[in-house]
């Protein structure tokens, strides 16, 4: 009994079709089929172990760090599947950036962070890249704390900053979709509230999906949310539905707190 | 998984319920005060009024605090949301009885003096919504609450009936203008608790259902 | 109600019984490492009652046997020690480092399952094994392709130390790999990096303190070694000036002469100097390799 809402072709960015996701014989993914909404923040929400971070690095193509690792389905971006063999997973994963759980700078300076996008594959001028980090740095509000010490070493901001610094480095390669793997689980609500800040102003330019371990989170910042289950799709609607009257159990069970 | 907000929302639906038990005997004995005519009543009514007030300002306060500190979602939320608005409407239907009982005060002199078969009419009305819309948050069923819903313009109609007799009886001399002025007044005041008590329905509703129906005039069209 | 208060003064009597019995063993090892040195020192500094300072240090004539003029210079052993050693470290560094970023990113779990015991098995082959390699195999080898009358020389002692430095350079540099957090690849990867940038931009910068001190180690290890230079660098006491000589280092002056000298002459005295220089020199380039290991542990962290 799933709930899933459909968009029209031309709202659409990310179309998942009978995704199935296998860890070596353990099935992580059973079968999902949803379409995901262009500059929308989507939030995939779900018990520990449901398969939302699997299922985001099946956007990316990050699960093929794992060799055990088995994708059975078609996931459709701008209409191309991401697992057809011609696929460059490179040029993929420009147009597909994310950001991790943990703060994950490189420990080198603060611009070449951001400059490290830039400089692989590519070959821009030095002017050319510090005008892409600085605006990439006011994307991520981050500019006016660091605009007098992009030369130090990354690792001296602080939680808060560092994972903006990462939606900074993320945002310089010009991503379309941005993939957000529990952003805020390892920094205090005040760094928080400002990520979420920041993810409401990314939705005008990017398609946004978060998974998130925290409801209110996915509340407050997403437009649409997912709610997987035992790796399967349970229920997919406009986020206020799902928070307000969501049609099943399971679902409502999950958000209320009566499992989970 | 039972969890300790369960039992506090279980809690606060049965201080919902002890505030409708409150309302409900004041209505009982407004009825009583119609029929009867004994002013006697006043006390008891003036006395239970003043309880439920306090009871719904506990209710406010607890369900307030359940909100800030649980941020509700779902089900939950909606339970909370309609327990503060039925919360309210309960005390509301008790204000209005005190307004009976006042105006029946202001018409002392007339009494004992007959009173007009569909004021009778409408407090069965009344307490039969009221029952129903209570019905409906309790068991989650919602046909009570829908026919509460459908029942409320029989109130507004019977209201007009009243007021447009006796404005015409007053004008042509035939009833003394106070005691005119008191029936279609008691009419009124019936055809608001009618009001309340379907907003109250609509409250289950929102709670079993999810959705907002208030001013929808949904069933009344219907059927 | 349990009480939290201490119950007798058995169980302190234990605890403090092993506290002191560890701390015992602690100061030990620093006591040892403190004799040696006090040893060192009390039988070199004699030596410097008959031997110019200046002479130790920078002359390159050692010929204290000499009956008209002995001299005592370390120089030539000395450069000789850092040539045999750089050469060592030119091979096995970038060797040493390459295998250490394949078995880290490159090789399946199993590879370097049998790969990682086999490379550990190599530092526990004896010196004296290596160098009986290195003139039976390794030194005929490096005459042939320099059409030379015999391949003992530099070149033999570097290649062969270079074989004993790998595996520890391979088992440090690997470890520090590997120490490089998940986070750094999969953020690389993310923006659109291939592997092969992400281990050269990112992880092995990462790492760097780690294979820094792979070096260092690799180095301590190879400029301490005696057995094998001894048996494959053909010990002539001339001043070097290529790889193609045959060298004499500090290691193996110290094993040649020591067995021969009289005791408690001049000569005896220098040969103790010698290895109080070699003491020194090996304990820096340690001290240096765990500074550097601690300052990456702490990075990390």
């Amino acid at each position: 009994m799933e709930q899933i809402i459909s968009f029209s072709p031309q709202e659409t960015k990310i179309q998942v079709q009978n995704l199935n996701l296998y860890y070596s014989k353990k099935q992580v993914l059973k079968n999902i089929s949803m379409n995901i909404p262009e500059r929308r923040v989507t939030a995939i929400i779900g018990p520990s172990g449901c398969g939302k971070s699997s299922f985001v690095r099946v956007l990316n193509r990050m699960n093929d760090l794992i060799p055990e690792a088995r994708v059975e389905g078609r996931v459709l971006i701008d209409g191309e599947n991401i697992y057809d063999p011609d696929v460059d997973v490179v040029a993929l994963r420009k147009k597909v950036g994310m950001v991790f759980q943990k703060p994950n700078p490189f420990p080198k300076s603060i611009f070449e962070n951001i400059a490290y996008g830039l400089r692989i594959g590519r070959h821009l001028k030095e002017e050319e890249i510090e005008f892409i980090v600085e605006k990439s740095l006011r994307q991520a509000a981050l500019w006016e704390e660091v605009k007098d010490r992009l030369n130090q070493n990354a690792m001296s901001l602080s939680g808060g900053q560092q994972q903006r610094l990462c939606i900074a480095r993320a945002l310089a390669v010009e991503p379309e979709i941005i993939l957000f793997d529990e952003p805020c689980s390892a920094i205090d609500p005040i760094a928080t509230a400002r990520i979420e800040e920041l993810i409401h102003e990314l939705k005008k330019d990017y398609t946004v999906l978060i998974v998130t371990h925290n409801m209110q989170q996915a509340a407050r910042v997403s437009d649409f949310t997912a709610f997987l289950w035992l790796g399967e799709l349970i229920e997919f609607d406009r986020t206020e539905k799902i928070f307000t009257n969501p049609v099943n159990k399971l679902t409502e069970d999950y958000i209320t707190g009566r499992f989970g | 998984m039972e969890r300790n907000f369960d039992l506090q929302l279980k809690e606060l639906k049965e201080n919902i319920f002890r505030l409708y038990d409150i309302t409900n005997r004041v209505l009982l004995l407004s009825e009583e005060l119609i029929t009867g005519q004994n002013l006697l009543l006043g006390q008891e009514i003036i006395f239970l009024e003043r309880k439920s007030d306090q009871l719904e300002t506990e209710l406010q306060k607890k369900a307030t605090t359940l909100l800030a500190l649980h941020q509700p979602v779902a089900r939950d939320l909606r339970l909370l949301l309609s327990s503060m608005n039925i919360a309210h409407e309960l005390e509301r239907i008790a204000d209005q009885c005190l307004n009976i009982w006042q105006r029946m005060e202001e018409s002392q002199s007339f009494i004992p003096f007959k009173v007009p078969s569909e004021i009778y009419g409408m407090i069965e009305l009344v307490k039969q919504m009221l029952a129903q819309s209570m019905e409906s948050f309790q068991t989650e069923d919602l046909e009570p609450a829908k026919s509460s819903i459908r029942q409320d313009h029989f109130l507004d109609d019977l209201k007009l009936l009243v007021t447009n007799r006796y404005l015409e009886q007053i004008k042509k001399k035939e009833i003394t203008p106070a005691l005119g002025v008191t029936f279609i007044l008691l009419s009124r005041h019936l055809e608001k608790m009618g009001d309340l008590a379907k907003n109250i329905a609509e409250e289950a509703y929102y709670l079993i259902k999810g959705e907002f129906i208030k001013h929808l005039q949904t069933f009344k069209r219907q059927e | 109600m349990h009480s939290v208060k201490k119950k007798g003064f058995g169980s302190n009597l234990k605890e403090s019984f092993f506290k002191n019995l560890f701390k015992i063993s602690g100061l030990l090892t620093i006591l040892t490492l403190l004799g040696i040195f006090a040893l060192l020192l009390y039988s070199a500094v004699p030596a410097f009652k008959e031997i110019d300072l200046k002479e130790f240090f920078t002359s390159t004539r050692w010929d204290p046997t000499s009956p008209e003029e002995p001299e005592y210079g370390l120089l030539s052993m000395l450069v000789s020690s850092l040539l045999v050693t750089a050469g060592a470290l030119f091979i096995a560094f970038p060797v040493g480092v390459a295998v250490a970023a394949y078995l880290s990113d490159v090789a399946r779990p199993k590879t370097r399952e049998i790969f990682k015991p086999v490379i550990e098995l190599l530092a526990a082959v004896p010196s004296v094994v290596v160098g009986f390699i290195g003139i039976t195999l390794i030194g005929p080898l490096i005459a042939r392709v320099f059409k030379m009358s015999h391949g003992l020389t530099a070149l033999n002692g570097s290649i062969l130390l270079a074989i004993m430095a790998l595996p520890t350079i391979i088992s440090i540099s690997e470890d520090a790999l590997r120490a490089v957090p998940q986070s750094y690849t999969e953020a690389s990867l993310a923006v659109g990096a291939n592997h092969w940038q992400t281990l050269i931009r990112v992880k092995i910068p990462a790492a760097r303190s780690g294979i820094i001190a792979a070096f260092m180690l690799g180095m301590g290890r190879a400029i301490g070694e005696t057995m094998t230079v001894l048996m494959a660098t053909g010990n002539a006491r001339s001043f070097p000036h290529g790889f193609l000589q045959s060298v004499r280092t500090l290691t193996a002056n110290i094993a040649i002469e020591l067995g021969e000298v009289p005791y408690f002459t001049t000569h005896y005295y220098a040969l103790f100097a010698l290895g109080l220089v070699l003491f020194l020199l090996t304990f820096i380039i340690n001290l240096t390799a765990d500074l550097i290991m601690e300052k990456q542990k702490r990075k990390l962290l």
